[in-house]
């Protein structure tokens, strides 16, 4: 069910009154409702692959019995075994055709023809975020960080609460679990600010980014057709759409588990005012980049082994990541890319300048310096996205080699409006609410509610056809 | 939570109101438009059915199916040279089950309709909603509440100026007095985004649900006349053609009173299209005669059409 549907406002005022009304006698009545409900959402896109949730689920909850109550040796084997099972039902659905296409053309390198087996399967929403949900659970109770769940209903709410289910945030079994287990009472300012998130997001995808992506998707689709400018124009508006589609996605996902009385982990903090990609990574899909630093970074051994390790470490988080977005070369080369990036800040021990904090804190307005910062910043970022959104490292090659050649051959054109220059329409706004709000992200409570009617307005006359999200296909 | 309820529900029912209020006002101007289904396309033709009601009943010769049709075939030659009434029902992205609501399955009709491989793709113009054609302005205010991006498109399009004769292209949603596309003769490649759009490819399944649905219809009309249409070179493959001729003999063993007129191998040279299987204005005229001298001398069309 996508957020940006009719039928999930249906769900959710009824699940919501069913909740506070019927079954809030006892937590594990709210529970269990939360944990049909989130299998009802997961459901109605496919209820074939709610076997494989299920079944992830159920591993997961014994093998941290396992985890917890055996020795150490012992324990580190179920710990594999549980890796290897979540990173198996990923490898298999996600990346299996991927690795058999790769075989397929190295093996033809040397002459040889061998014909893989391709599984003729699609892809189940959510794979790669309950996965990791279930792999965070396990490493928590490996570390004694958490203790493993006895009531199954808990544990499965915490790995398929609706709201996270598909497209995060990820959580961490030590911050969502713990409130799971905990009985929750209705509490009116936090549900308010769950509808203002959940409007704030909704006004990001379908007014926003949905309205970007008709002019991304035609500068991708006919790259080879479009002037320098046309194409500078879309990659920005991919830069854009990009998140306010996921960070759209993020708020409204927030805004629903406040309404079910959870705070959960934020994930975007205004990833373009970045001054250094470092920052960057520190204000983008929040969620993810601190898990695979707690899960996957630091146990490496992170930056304090010496320069060599901490280059190797960066390289493989960045590699992963791109990795875990898709079996696609384009991806890994995303990845790549922004490790290229972020490597330079590391050798100069400048990675860690702007770890709390906003650019302008003090200030209304950036100085020259800052601009420049957050100017470099944002352009090396949208030509990476150019690699994550077209749908090969050729294409996004041509695409960039297509601009540098249009704008050398007629630089003339410059002074004329580019196609797709009506993506500002919906992008400066969104630059002025981030600025604004880039404080204190509390601020949306001061808007005055007609404004909010307005911007309810313009949702419903902007919701059309339901495009999904675009991380719904990682 | 008392609070809650009632402050979102106040809420609710306000924003509730302003659009509803919009979007009468907006479906009441003097244009308005037949807003019933979600395809602009449907919607028009709907119309234009409403509007030549006497001419559906009285035509004997009835085209049905998408683009395919609206566009390919020049329906006013078929009147013209026959002396017949005919009526175009074809629209964007149709498919031949989309007809069960015209009624158009009569022992009295003719049915013909030409296609190509796009139509074996998914639907051009959308999935139609289902609602019957009504001019009732409750209706079209409800459908447009509930699609109203659809319709922001519909009512775009259908303001767009297409009173020379050259604007006339593919997209433009004129009919002439049969129901047919009016269409250009000076357009060719007329949008560098559609001359070498890429459709979806065909699957043997589709085949066989379309051989299912001429099967089971054919029966209950007087003829049925079934058109392959020829694209550019740049559409063209072998493994396409032999697909058709397989079509063509399972059309011919299962159904008697179908005639399948295979075109795709026809070369017509590029300036008769718009893109890689639609034709523009000439394309439509010499590939419409064609069909009928071939319907005339090897069919007997004019015998069995009285």
């Amino acid at each position: 069910m996508l957020f940006n549907s009719v039928e999930f406002f249906i769900f959710l005022p009824t699940v919501f009154c069913l909740y506070w009304f019927v079954f809030n006698r006892s937590l594990r009545l709210q529970n269990t409702l939360v944990l049909v409900a989130s299998y009802f959402f997961y459901g109605y896109w496919s209820y074939w692959f709610l076997g494989l949730l299920l079944l992830s689920t159920c591993l997961d909850y014994f093998y941290a019995f396992q985890v917890a109550s055996l020795d150490r040796k012992r324990a580190k084997f179920f710990l594999w075994l549980s890796i290897l099972n979540n990173l198996g039902i990923l490898g298999v659905f996600k990346y299996y055709n991927f690795f058999a296409a790769q075989f397929q053309h190295g093996f033809a390198l040397v002459g040889l023809h061998v014909n893989p087996t391709l599984l003729d399967i699609v892809l189940p929403i959510g794979i790669s975020f309950y996965t990791f949900h279930g792999l965070s659970y396990i490493f928590d109770v490996y570390r004694n960080r958490q203790k493993p769940v006895s009531d199954f209903v808990e544990y499965a709410v915490f790995v398929s609460f609706f709201p996270l289910l598909v497209a995060g945030p990820i959580e961490r079994a030590h911050h969502l679990l713990p409130q799971v287990q905990r009985k929750r009472t209705f509490n009116y300012a936090q549900a308010v600010e769950g509808c203002r998130l959940i409007l704030w997001g909704l006004f990001k995808k379908v007014v926003i980014a949905d309205h970007l992506a008709t002019i991304v998707n035609t500068a991708f689709g006919n790259y080879q057709e479009m002037n320098g400018t046309s194409l500078m124009v879309a990659a920005i508006a991919f830069s854009f759409q990009i998140y306010a589609d996921f960070s759209g996605y993020s708020d409204i996902a927030i805004g629903t588990a406040k309404l079910f009385g959870f705070e959960v982990l934020s994930n975007f903090k205004f990833p373009y005012f970045s001054r250094d990609i470092a920052e960057f990574w520190r204000r983008w899909h929040i969620s993810l980049s601190s898990w695979f630093r707690d899960y996957l970074y630091i146990p490496l051994g992170g930056s304090r082994q010496g320069k060599n390790r901490a280059v190797r470490n960066i390289f493989i988080i960045f590699l992963v990541s791109g990795f875990w977005h898709g079996a696609s070369w384009n991806y890994i080369a995303w990845g790549i890319i922004n490790a290229c990036g972020f490597l330079p800040l590391l050798l100069l021990n400048r990675n860690r300048v702007y770890v709390t904090g906003i650019v302008a804190e003090d200030r209304m307005l950036p100085n020259l310096k800052e601009v420049l910062q957050m100017g470099t910043t944002f352009i090396f970022i949208t030509i990476a996205w150019v690699f994550f959104r077209a749908h090969s490292v050729l294409i996004a090659l041509g695409y960039l080699r297509h601009i540098v050649a249009s704008i050398y051959r007629y630089p003339g054109q410059f002074l004329h409006v580019p196609d797709g220059s009506k993506a500002f329409i919906y992008i400066i706004p969104l630059i002025i609410c981030d600025w604004w709000l880039r404080r204190d992200e509390r601020k949306l409570k001061k808007v005055y509610p007609l404004v909010y009617l307005a911007i309810a307005v313009l949702i419903f006359y902007s919701f059309g056809k339901g495009h999904a999200f675009i991380y719904f296909q990682f | 939570m008392k609070r809650f309820i009632v402050k979102t529900a106040i809420y609710v029912a306000t924003l509730f109101s302003v659009v509803f209020l919009y979007t009468w006002y907006e479906v009441s101007l003097p244009a308005n438009l037949p807003f019933t289904t979600n395809s602009v396309s449907f919607n028009i033709k709907a119309k234009f059915i409403m509007e030549h009601q006497s001419l559906l009943n009285k035509s004997k010769v009835i085209v049905i199916g998408s683009s395919m049709s609206l566009n390919n075939l020049d329906c006013s030659q078929f009147r013209d040279s026959l002396n017949i009434p005919v009526i175009n029902l074809s629209s964007w992205g149709m498919r031949m089950s989309d007809f069960n609501e015209f009624d158009v399955w009569k022992r009295d009709k003719i049915i013909l309709t030409n296609m190509n491989f796009p139509d074996f793709g998914s639907s051009i113009g959308g999935k139609k909603m289902g609602y019957p054609y009504t001019a009732n302005t409750l209706i079209q205010v409800l459908n447009t509440l509930l699609d109203y991006s659809t319709y922001r498109s519909f009512r775009n399009e259908c303001k767009d100026d297409t009173s020379d004769l050259a604007k006339y292209t593919y997209e433009n949603l004129k009919f002439d007095a049969t129901g047919t596309a009016l269409l250009s003769d000076s357009n060719f490649n007329i949008n560098k985004y559609r001359w070498n759009a890429e459709y979806p490819d065909y699957t043997n399944e589709q085949f066989t649900d379309l051989l299912n649905t001429i099967k089971s219809n054919s029966i209950k009309v007087k003829k049925m006349i079934i058109c392959f249409s020829p694209c550019r070179a740049a559409g063209y493959s072998n493994s396409k053609a032999a697909s058709v001729l397989k079509f063509e003999n399972a059309v011919n063993k299962a159904c008697p009173n179908v005639i399948f007129l295979n075109y795709y191998d026809v070369k017509m040279p590029d300036n008769d299209f718009v893109d890689k299987y639609h034709f523009n204005c000439k394309g439509a005229r010499l590939y419409t005669q064609k069909i009928i001298h071939d319907l005339k001398v090897n069919y007997g069309l004019t015998q069995w059409m009285n």
